[in-house]
């Protein structure tokens, strides 16, 4: 019985010890209760600069940093869930599990705070460009997102599962997790112990800017956020200032099939194909293309053929993530289609995939200018669609070049007439 | 696996791994400036910052002999953020959001030779847990790595320590429940 007791004692304490470090993280800088002050920051810092004192670089970092960011409060945030969360020192080692919320990580310079990451954003064409067939283009892109280059950073989820153990090891200071993972979120919280903030978007575009705005403001970064929404708000300006004044019985009628043609109509294996297409697509009908799919009632919907007949679009927009896939000739050639204005004009064309484990807002921002070219030729001729890509690439990654990688081995930018 | 591959999958991604070690400490945002006026035997130093907003940073300089600093902290300097070691020679300040500060001492010279400053960019944010003084950089100079007294990394740099510490915890708490069951047995 004593034993038992005495065990039961020890085990505790153990306990206690190695929960110690996760007890501190919950606390503010220099043992503050509640609030640092200037005074306290500031005798810190300079006791430390002097050498007079025993605190260290991260202590009085981690003191100034609150004190001078969060105004010497801890910093509380509220995910686009819902959900809240504290923080009580600077986010200083980030996990992130898809490619939409590791793109704005980068784009607020914090990439190299990036110590793990989905097997998308670092092992596949999500972030930076890379062929289906895991060949690299734009090394500058892969090598600067984050120290050590992106396709570096540990992999600690896939499509089907996550590496809790392995993330638990890095430990991350927070866990950007996919809103549509969104309910693994508290189970992923119990089993890494730290925040998980959930952010994500969709083809809408003020959802798309509440992203930006959202993860902005959990990495304390609103500056930066509010700069990249207003540069995206510049950008559909551009094409809105002149479609906005088109008369709507002048607007052409399209269909969207984001997920290409490349088993024809309908992939029984994935449930989706030419068939598929979205009710919503604000890259398409901000810029003056009018949804045909719009009454459907779900986002993601399958349709029949005889609709898409039915429906006689102006314009087909196909996509693929491979777009030699995207199946643009078998549209033209499919025998069932051929009453179709689309089809019969030879207004069927490749555009970029909005999708990729997630929804691209920088991808999805270059369609709209695409789009929009495709759809008014003459009214925006004059825009360079290579130096639009290049320049909102360079607004998300930071880097140069990454719209004309795309190009060269998408081919369709370069080779597709519109 | 060919020399071009092994070119592109190692030897590139060491090389600008290393190159970015080698960067990062002077990647910081904030860049500290000294400006230094003397009139008669009255020296004032002004360090200024050149950084957007938010910026913190922690700076100290070293004085030589020959200058001394005012009995009355007020008098060197009307920053609520200083202090003075007098014994040592240095004056430290902490600046957040604050463009400039200055300071006065009396004595001969230019008020150039032989001060030693350093700084520190205190927002700069990173991965790694047990930051030391080789973050700290000299003024027009690189950052500094040696010749530094109180460099805190020796004493937090020891990864491992706490699963270390775990596991002979454990086996101390094995012995020391042997020792009682045979007291008691």
């Amino acid at each position: 019985m004593k034993i038992t007791g005495k065990l039961i004692l020890t085990l505790f304490s153990l306990f206690a010890f190695v929960c110690a470090p996760a007890i501190a993280a919950e606390s503010l800088p220099l043992g503050s209760d509640g609030e640092i002050t200037e005074s306290m920051v500031s005798d810190a810092v300079c006791g430390y600069m002097l050498g007079n004192n025993e605190l260290t670089l991260d202590e009085v970092s981690d003191a100034a940093y609150v004190y001078t960011v969060w105004n010497g409060k801890p910093h509380t945030v509220t995910d686009m869930d819902g959900r809240t969360m504290t923080f009580y020192r600077p986010i200083e080692r980030i996990i992130t599990t898809n490619p939409d919320n590791t793109r704005l990580l980068i784009a607020y310079g914090d990439g190299d705070l990036l110590v793990g990451s989905d097997e998308c954003s670092v092992g596949s064409r999500c972030v930076c460009p890379m062929t289906t067939g895991d060949e690299i283009y734009c090394e500058e892109c892969w090598d600067s997102c984050t120290a050590g280059g992106l396709n570096n950073v540990p992999q600690t989820s896939t499509r089907y599962e996550v590496n809790y153990e392995y993330m638990v090891s890095l430990k991350p200071d927070i866990i950007f997790e996919a809103d549509f993972w969104k309910n693994r979120a508290e189970d992923m919280v119990e089993k890494v112990g730290v925040p998980v903030f959930v952010a994500g978007t969709d083809f809408n575009y003020d959802k798309m800017k509440e992203h930006l705005i959202s993860v902005g403001n959990a990495l304390s970064k609103d500056k930066e956020a509010e700069e990249l929404a207003e540069f995206m708000d510049e950008k559909m300006e551009m094409i809105t200032s002149v479609t906005d004044n088109i008369p709507e019985e002048e607007k052409p009628t399209v269909y969207f099939a984001p997920r290409g043609a490349k088993k024809g109509f309908y992939d029984a294996k994935e449930g989706r194909d030419f068939t598929r297409t979205y009710n919503i697509y604000d890259p398409m009908t901000l810029v003056g293309g009018i949804n045909v799919a719009k009454d459907c009632a779900d986002g993601n919907v399958n349709v029949a053929v005889e609709q898409i007949i039915a429906w006689n679009p102006d314009v087909i927009l196909i996509s693929c993530s491979d777009p030699e896939d995207a199946g643009v000739q078998f549209i033209l050639d499919a025998p069932e289609l051929q009453s179709i204005t689309a089809v019969k004009e030879g207004r069927v064309y490749n555009v970029f995939y909005p999708h990729c484990r997630g929804r691209p807002s920088d991808i999805n921002l270059i369609n709209t200018i695409y789009i929009a070219k495709i759809l008014y030729p003459d009214k925006f001729a004059h825009i360079n669609i290579e130096a639009e890509g290049n320049e909102i690439e360079e607004a998300f990654l930071g880097v140069d070049g990454v719209y004309t990688a795309y190009s060269e081995y998408l081919k369709f930018p370069v080779e597709q007439e519109i | 696996m060919n020399m071009d591959s092994i070119l592109k999958k190692r030897i590139i991604p060491a090389v600008i791994l290393i190159i970015g070690l080698i960067l990062l400490p002077v990647m910081g945002v904030s860049l500290v400036e000294r400006d230094v006026s003397v009139l008669d035997n009255t020296a004032t130093i002004k360090f200024s910052v050149d950084a957007e907003e938010p910026f913190s940073v922690g700076i100290v300089e070293t004085v030589p002999e020959g200058w001394n600093f005012a009995d009355n902290d007020n008098s060197v300097s009307s920053s609520k953020n200083v202090q003075i070691d007098r014994k040592n020679n240095q004056i430290a300040f902490f600046l957040s959001n604050e463009e400039s500060v200055s300071y006065q001492l009396t004595g001969t010279g230019d008020g150039k030779t032989g001060f030693k400053t350093e700084w520190v960019d205190l927002l700069y944010l990173t991965p790694e847990t047990s930051e030391g003084t080789e973050r700290w950089i000299t003024l027009g100079g690189n950052p500094v790595a040696e010749d530094n007294e109180h460099s805190d990394l020796d004493a937090k740099a020891t990864p491992g320590f706490g699963i270390f510490a775990a596991v002979i915890a454990f086996i101390a708490t094995g012995l020391a429940l042997i020792a009682v069951n045979r007291k008691e047995a």
